[in-house]
């Protein structure tokens, strides 16, 4: 194209030159031969000089066409919507990302105000960024709320930046709008989770400074009611106190366990190995399978998946290991066997012990508060109570099966894909 | 002869406590407001029970059981805390070089305290050497 426009003008000029001559043939004639040598010499030369210069003019056209192309490639294609905006703030110029930005076509967008776009409270902050930056010049930031073609309210980044015409004055804009509403969300977000991670070291500091306190509180009611007589109307009072004080030491247990791990609801729930819990606890408890001379075997599937769990979880294998050494004792087989599995969604882990077992009469039992078959100054009679109130907080199940004098096995099944079961 | 209990916590309210707990029973019970005096007291008497706090100034609670480990290692010692999360890994480090404790968590109520001193009065023999016992696994009344 540029080469044929090229072409032309030199035929043009050409006709031109020659018209000349045949206007005036004594040009020519007037000329010596010698001269004629030279100026033959002269016009060959001039003529590479003009063909090189031609070439050279090509090849910066087509350089210019290049970068041409490639600046409106960048400015169309860049994923920050850019606005060139004249005195006015009417839109001269939109790229895609911008008209995508405000969900408009780009020929919609061209001619109409930019201040439709921007919230009605925030058209005084748009008006201060513009002027400033036609006025001085210089790149101007600012935080403002747009909306798009159909309403719909978003945050935006401003950056303006001036156009500056030939003759130095400041007519046009260029004005990156960036959505930064997803940021804004994740920033407050984090400025919660501080905030509460502060409240929850806190509170967990106060909580511990109250529990010595409650203790003394709780055996001091207790102190009272004892010497006081059942007949006596003060007696139903102390129980009260001794009855709220235990509430206080819930609440504040509560806020203990929820501020120790420093995270916010769900969150407290990772999502880990279970093989990587029992070790925990088997370390944990290797001082006494050796001392008994246990024979504790682990049996991971391969490919089990991971599962969410609380910190809590490790207590209930803590449970179950410490009931089974304690069934084994006086065994003369000493087996333990801890077996993980994935089943479909699920994964399940099973405690194995070759202890005295549990009678049928008590098997339905054993999962009930302060039932426990264990000797005096064993078991609380809670463990298991709390192994289950934990499972089922993590959606899952746990079963006792029995046989007296040949073992027990507890089997516990934890769904892999839900987080704290029905939260 | 009775059944001898100290107590090392740096609170007068929890001393206090095993105090009312325990009036009026055959078991005698010594209270010390620090690790180091706990010791003390600890190689002057042969106890039968100690409870022992965690967080105290001067020596805490891990240290002194050290201490009270090297001395006699046959006694029941329970430590006695509101938090211990914050002494979990030198609590592990103490259970694996089999140091027997057991871990009790505050509050304490007088039932609780008086069905451990009972337990351990009139079964000394169930509490040697059995090792680590994690989360308020106290014995529970009869």
């Amino acid at each position: 194209m540029a080469k044929e426009r090229s072409g032309k003008r030199a035929n043009d000029l050409r006709k031109r030159a020659e018209i000349i001559l045949a206007e005036d043939p004594q040009i020519i004639r007037t000329i010596a031969p010698a001269d004629i040598q030279k100026i033959i010499h002269e016009l060959n030369v001039h003529q590479i000089e003009l063909e090189m210069q031609n070439e050279e003019l090509r090849r910066v056209q087509l350089e210019l066409q290049e970068a041409r192309d490639k600046y409106l490639n960048l400015y169309d294609l860049a994923p920050t919507g850019y606005f060139t905006l004249d005195h006015n703030s009417l839109i001269v110029d939109v790229n895609l990302a911008g008209s995508e930005l405000l969900g408009s076509e780009k020929h919609r967008l061209i001619g109409t105000q930019f201040t439709a776009s921007i919230s009605p409270d925030s058209q005084d902050a748009f008006y201060f960024h513009y002027r400033e930056v036609l006025k001085t010049g210089i790149k101007g930031n600012c935080e403002l709320k747009m909306l798009k073609a159909d309403g719909t309210p978003f945050h935006a980044q401003l950056i303006s930046m001036d156009v500056p015409e030939k003759d130095g004055n400041i007519n046009q804009c260029r004005t990156a709008v960036i959505d930064i509403t997803e940021r804004r969300r994740m920033q407050a977000q984090l400025i919660q989770a501080e905030k509460m991670s502060a409240v929850g070291t806190m509170a967990a500091g106060i909580a511990h400074e109250l529990l010595n306190p409650m203790m003394g509180m709780l055996n001091f009611a207790q102190y009272c009611r004892e010497h006081t007589a059942e007949s006596d109307p003060r007696y139903p009072v102390l129980q009260d106190i001794e009855h709220e004080t235990r509430r206080c030491v819930d609440i504040v247990r509560s806020v203990t366990t929820f501020s120790h791990t420093g995270k916010l609801g769900e969150e407290e729930y990772q999502r880990e190995s279970l093989a990587t819990i029992i070790d925990q606890v088997v370390r944990l408890l290797s001082y006494r399978i050796k001392n008994q001379h246990v024979s504790l075997t682990q049996h991971i599937a391969e490919g089990t998946p991971e599962v969410w769990i609380e910190t809590s979880m490790q207590e209930v294998l803590l449970n179950l290991i410490t009931n089974a050494l304690d069934a084994i004792e006086e065994s003369e087989r000493k087996e333990i066997r801890v077996e993980v599995q994935g089943e479909d969604r699920f994964v399940r882990v099973t405690v194995t012990d070759s202890g005295c077992g549990i009678p049928p009469k008590n098997l339905g039992q054993v999962f009930d508060p302060f039932f426990t078959t264990k000797p005096v100054g064993r078991g609380t009679g809670l463990g298991l109570t709390t192994s289950r109130s934990i499972i089922d907080s993590h959606g899952g199940s746990i079963t006792c099966e029995s046989k007296p004098g040949v073992g027990t096995t507890f089997k516990i099944v934890l769904p892999v894909e839900i987080k704290g079961g029905a939260k | 002869m009775s059944t001898k209990i100290l107590v090392i916590d740096d609170e007068k309210v929890i001393r206090k406590s095993f105090i009312l707990a325990l009036e009026g029973t055959d078991y005698q019970l010594e209270t010390a407001e620090s690790g180091e005096k706990g010791i003390e007291k600890a190689r002057e008497t042969k106890f039968d029970l100690i409870f022992l706090d965690l967080r105290m100034p001067g020596l805490d609670g891990v240290e002194t059981l050290r201490e009270l480990w090297k001395m006699e290692q046959t006694v029941p010692i329970y430590i006695t805390t509101a938090f211990y999360d914050d002494f979990r890994e030198q609590l592990q480090s103490a259970a694996d070089e089999a140091i027997s404790f057991y871990l009790l968590k505050k509050p304490v109520d007088m039932d609780e305290i008086r069905s451990i001193a009972r337990v351990v009065s009139e079964h000394p023999k169930r509490f040697r050497n059995s090792g680590l016992r994690v989360k308020s696994l106290f014995p529970e009344s009869v």
